[in-house]
C-alpha cells in the first residue's frame, strides 16, 4: 500500500494500539495520556449516551461518570477480552442505563402514566449498521428475527426496561415477552457464530 | 397463545445480563459468579461484542467543553483523598518502632511519587501474566531513567521464586533490571541507557540466588514499549 494511503482496517487497528498504550498509562495515574484518551473517545461516549438519555444535561452528567470510572478502573480492562472502544462504550451504556432506571423508577413513583410514553423511534440504529463487516452481519441475523422480538431486544438494549417494563410498554403478556427475549437471543447467537 | 406452547429455551443468562433484563435477585447472582468465574466473563464479553455494533453506529457527537473541565476537577481532590486514606488505613504505624515508622515512611512516600497525578508516561509495555492478561503495567516518563511499574494481577509463582526483569541491550547483552512488585507501584532504576526498540524480558527465579548475567530458565514474557 502506497505511503499516505492507510487502509480502515488498518488505521483501526493502530488506533486500537494507541488506545490501549493510553489506558494502561492510565493505570499509571498519566493525566496527560487520560487527556488524550478523552479527546479520542468522548465524542463516541457522547453518543452513545444521548443516545440512550435524550436528555443533554443528563447526559453531560452521564459522561462525566463514566469517564471518572474509567480513569479509575483502567487496571480492569482486559485486552484479550475487548477492544478498548467496546470497552468503554460498555461502560458508558452501563452507566447510561443506570442512571435512567434510577430517573425512571422517580418518575414512575410521581407519574406513572408518563412511563408510558412512546418509546424513540430512532433508538434502534440500523441504516448506520451498515458501515462495518460486524454491524452488517449483526444488522442480516436481526433481520432474521420476528420484528416484534427485535422490538424488545432494541427496548432493552437501548432503554434498559425490565421483563415487566416491556410487557406493558408493548402491551404483550410478560411470559411471551420472555420467551421472546429467550429466543431472540439463541437465535441471534446461533447467527453470528463465526 | 401459540407462542407460549412452543418450548421456550433455556435463558441464556450473560446474553440477557448484557441485554440488561437480568434484573434484582438474578442480577446480584449473576454478578457475584461473574467475579471469579472466568469462563462466565468470556461469555459476557462474547456478548458485548456481539452487541458492540449497536453501539459503533452511533453517530459521535462532540461534548461540550465544560464536561472535562468537570472531570479534570474531579480528579484532583479524589487522588488527594486517596493518599489520606492510604495514610491513614496505615493502621501498624503505632506498632512500629521509630526506625520502622521512618522506613515505612520513605516507602510510603515512594509509592505516593508513583501516584502523583501529573506523571506522564512516554512510553508504556503491558506485561502479560501466566493467563495473558495484564500482570504489570510498565511506564517511562522524561530521560527513561527509571521505570514505573505497577502490579496488576502478577503472575503467580511458588512462594520462594520471583518474577525477574530482564532488559536487552543494543548488542543483544542481557542486564538484570530486578524484580517485579508482587502489589503496588514501584520505580526501577534502568541499568543501562534506555531506547526506543529495547526489549523486556521476564524469567522466574529462586529468591535466594537471584542469576546476574542469564536466566536460570525460560523467558515467561517478552516486549518492547510503546510510545502514546
Amino acid at each position: 500500500m502506497a505511503a499516505g494511503e492507510t487502509d480502515p482496517k488498518t488505521a483501526n487497528a493502530e488506533r486500537n494500539e494507541q488506545l490501549k498504550a493510553l489506558l494502561a498509562a492510565c493505570t499509571l495515574k498519566d493525566r496527560r495520556a487520560f487527556a488524550q484518551l478523552y479527546e479520542m473517545t468522548s465524542a463516541k461516549l457522547y453518543g452513545v449516551i444521548l443516545r440512550i438519555l435524550i436528555r443533554d444535561t443528563w447526559a453531560q452528567d452521564c459522561l462525566q461518570e463514566a469517564y471518572i470510572k474509567i480513569w479509575n478502573s483502567a487496571d480492569s480492562y482486559r485486552p484479550y477480552l475487548a477492544a478498548p472502544t467496546t470497552w468503554m462504550a460498555t461502560i458508558a451504556r452501563n452507566q447510561a442505563l443506570d442512571l435512567l432506571r434510577r430517573r425512571r423508577r422517580e418518575v414512575q413513583m410521581a407519574e406513572p402514566e408518563k412511563l408510558l410514553e412512546a418509546s424513540d423511534s430512532k433508538m434502534m440504529p440500523l441504516e448506520r449498521l451498515q458501515q462495518s463487516d460486524e454491524g452488517r452481519r449483526l444488522n442480516d441475523c436481526l433481520e432474521q428475527i420476528k420484528s416484534q422480538q427485535r422490538q424488545v431486544i432494541a427496548l432493552a438494549y437501548f432503554k434498559g426496561l425490565t421483563h415487566e417494563e416491556l410487557a406493558s410498554q408493548t402491551g404483550t403478556p410478560l411470559g411471551t415477552v420472555k420467551t421472546w427475549i429467550r429466543r431472540g437471543l439463541e437465535q441471534l447467537k446461533r447467527c453470528l457464530e463465526p | 397463545m401459540t407462542q407460549q406452547n412452543q418450548k421456550s429455551p433455556a435463558p441464556d443468562l450473560a446474553g440477557e445480563y448484557v441485554l440488561g433484563t437480568l434484573q434484582g435477585e438474578r442480577q446480584a447472582d449473576f454478578e457475584h459468579r461473574l467475579k471469579e468465574d472466568t469462563a462466565l466473563q468470556a461469555e459476557v464479553s462474547a456478548w458485548e461484542q456481539r452487541f458492540a455494533p449497536m453501539l459503533e453506529a452511533i453517530e459521535p457527537v462532540k461534548p461540550p467543553v465544560d464536561v472535562w473541565r468537570n472531570i479534570e476537577q474531579r480528579l484532583d481532590p479524589s487522588s488527594r483523598s486517596e493518599k489520606a486514606g492510604i495514610l491513614n488505613s496505615l493502621g501498624f504505624w503505632r506498632n512500629l518502632g521509630m526506625l520502622m515508622a521512618s522506613l515505612v515512611m520513605v516507602l510510603t512516600l515512594t509509592l505516593f511519587g508513583i501516584d502523583r497525578t501529573d506523571m506522564e508516561m512516554d512510553r508504556v509495555l503491558v506485561v502479560m501474566n501466566e493467563q495473558s492478561q495484564a500482570g504489570w503495567i510498565i511506564g517511562t516518563a522524561g530521560s527513561g531513567g527509571q521505570l514505573h511499574v505497577k502490579a496488576v494481577a502478577p503472575t503467580r509463582v511458588p512462594k520462594d521464586k520471583v518474577c525477574q526483569l530482564w532488559m536487552e541491550t543494543g548488542d543483544g547483552r542481557l542486564v538484570s533490571v530486578g524484580i517485579l512488585p508482587e502489589r503496588g507501584a514501584e520505580r526501577m532504576n534502568v541499568p543501562v541507557s534506555l531506547r526506543s526498540d529495547s526489549r523486556f524480558k521476564i524469567s522466574i527465579e529462586p529468591v535466594a540466588e537471584l542469576p546476574a548475567t542469564k536466566p536460570s530458565g525460560e523467558f515467561v514474557f517478552e516486549g518492547g514499549l510503546t510510545s502514546i
